[in-house]
């Protein structure tokens, strides 16, 4: 068992500094006005004035000024030495931002330690694809194969112990990204970004599974719903979550001299 | 044995070794890491840059030396292989900023200058840059460097080939000062160790820094 955990992650930039610095930027532009004239014509002086400007984040936005938060998240994989393997829902990190920059953010995401891939799982050929995930109802996803899930779906824990069922955002471009909207990071590509394609700006709470014509519960896609750890309704969740694709890892027995993946999300106005 | 020379020369010709240069704006509030730099009065160390590495405050020396003035700089530096994956081994400095010339703070931002050069030479990069923090307040030289340390920034974060620049929102203070460093580690991946030919390829990142203090 080897132990896979994100351990890096950036509160991102703050989009009221950015603010911030575009007036004081006006700011100072205004005052170079003011002086240029001084000297040459005195009532301009009169004629000018202080000029501020009303800025407020969109609601919802982190009260630190951020964009968005990210909340690092540590995840346990499952490794057996000498096959090839798939490893699905490794989660490295929650999203929370407001619901008026769903479809505008870029979240990055770096893998920071790739030259280090081939002693973690035991071959440098390795490949990460990571995707944003939206909750879509409570509990576990419903599949047709006992013990598995099938993609796009991924059962996912959240805060308190809360389970969801949570679905990829297929639409998401970026750089480095999929057709189908999962950013493909390998040894000679250790970064991209995605940004998410789902307006989420009307969303009701989660609830269990929705009925089929038949009266079956079933899995859908595109339609997300709010977890119950977002209180504030002018804030929206979403998940970064990773696949492991391993060509073959290190002979059976063999003890990996690395446990640690280590990653860098971080998320900006795009 | 003719063969074993061949690979060994191949692979000489693969490698190579690069540091970071830094374009600072010329300023009296940011100031370069680099030999020959004279920083503020008090600064006799950062957070790389031992206090060994600068010259002592002795005008006769010879050569003549001013005070506080770096000696041997030490920047970030790494030895790229062509095709291969890598990291930051040596840790070290880029710009030193000074905390006191603000009411309310600084917005330093960091850009790289030559993407499209590095372009030729790194498939994509992810460098961890870090903040650091040192005043003299009660006493001079500065004290011990310390990560900075606020909520909504956790360090390090990482200047990536598909952004290109940082920015980092500071607090002022009197005596305060801040250094902007890249630490070990990050990722990179090297397709060439090429530093002439089309297109200019360069395996060492430049910097173009700014601070505007509020």
């Amino acid at each position: 068992m080897t132990r896979i955990e994100t351990v890096e992650s950036r509160q991102s930039e703050a989009l009221t500094s950015n603010l911030r610095r575009r007036r004081h930027r006006r700011a100072l532009a205004l005052t170079g006005l003011g002086l240029s004239f001084f000297g040459t014509v005195g009532f301009w002086l009169a004629a000018t004035g202080v000029v501020t400007n009303s800025i407020s984040p969109p609601a919802g936005s982190p009260s630190n000024g951020s964009f968005a938060t990210v909340t690092p998240l540590s995840t346990t994989v499952n490794r057996t030495n000498g096959g090839a393997q798939l490893q699905t829902g490794v989660a490295l990190a929650k999203i929370v931002l407001s619901s008026a920059v769903t479809t505008s953010a870029r979240v990055d995401v770096d893998w920071t330690n790739v030259g280090a891939a081939a002693s973690i799982l035991g071959n440098p050929n390795a490949q990460i694809s990571i995707g944003l995930y939206y909750p879509i109802h409570t509990g576990n996803c419903l599949t047709s194969t006992p013990g598995s899930v099938d993609a796009p779906f991924i059962n996912l824990t959240d805060t308190g112990n809360s389970t969801y069922c949570v679905t990829l955002d297929e639409g998401s471009t970026g750089r480095y990204v999929s057709s189908t909207g999962k950013l493909l990071l390998a040894q000679n590509q250790v970064g991209g970004y995605l940004i998410p394609s789902i307006n989420t700006s009307t969303i009701s709470a989660c609830g269990a599974a929705p009925l089929d014509g038949s009266g079956n519960p079933y899995d859908v896609t595109g339609t997300p719903c709010q977890p119950a750890s977002i209180t504030d309704s002018n804030q929206r969740a979403l998940w970064v979550i990773a696949s492991i694709v391993t060509p073959g890892t290190i002979p059976q027995g063999v003890q990996p001299s690395l446990t640690t993946l280590s990653f860098f999300v971080g998320v900006k106005a795009s | 044995m003719l063969m074993g020379a061949s690979l060994t020369t191949s692979t000489l010709g693969d490698t190579g070794t690069t540091t970071a240069a830094v374009a600072p704006a010329q300023s009296d509030f940011i100031f370069q890491v680099a030999n020959g730099v004279t920083l503020p009065t008090g600064v006799t160390s950062l957070a790389n840059t031992p206090s060994t590495d600068f010259y002592t405050a002795n005008p006769s020396a010879t050569p003549p030396t001013t005070p506080y003035e770096i000696q041997n700089a030490v920047v970030p530096s790494w030895s790229p292989t062509a095709q291969s994956a890598g990291s930051v081994t040596v840790a070290g400095d880029l710009a030193l900023v000074n905390g006191a010339i603000a009411a309310n703070g600084i917005v330093v931002s960091m850009y790289v200058t030559n993407l499209a050069n590095l372009q030729q030479d790194y498939s994509s990069f992810a460098l961890p840059v870090d903040v650091w923090q040192a005043t003299c307040a009660t006493s001079c030289p500065v004290g011990a460097w310390t990560q900075y340390t606020n909520p909504s920034l956790i360090l390090p974060v990482y200047l990536t080939s598909t952004s290109g620049f940082l920015t980092f929102n500071l607090p002022a203070g009197t005596n305060l000062y801040y250094d902007i460093t890249i630490d070990k580690g990050g990722s990179f991946y090297c397709t060439s160790t090429a530093t002439s030919g089309t297109n200019s390829p360069s395996l060492s990142p430049t910097f173009y820094f700014t601070a505007e203090p509020y």
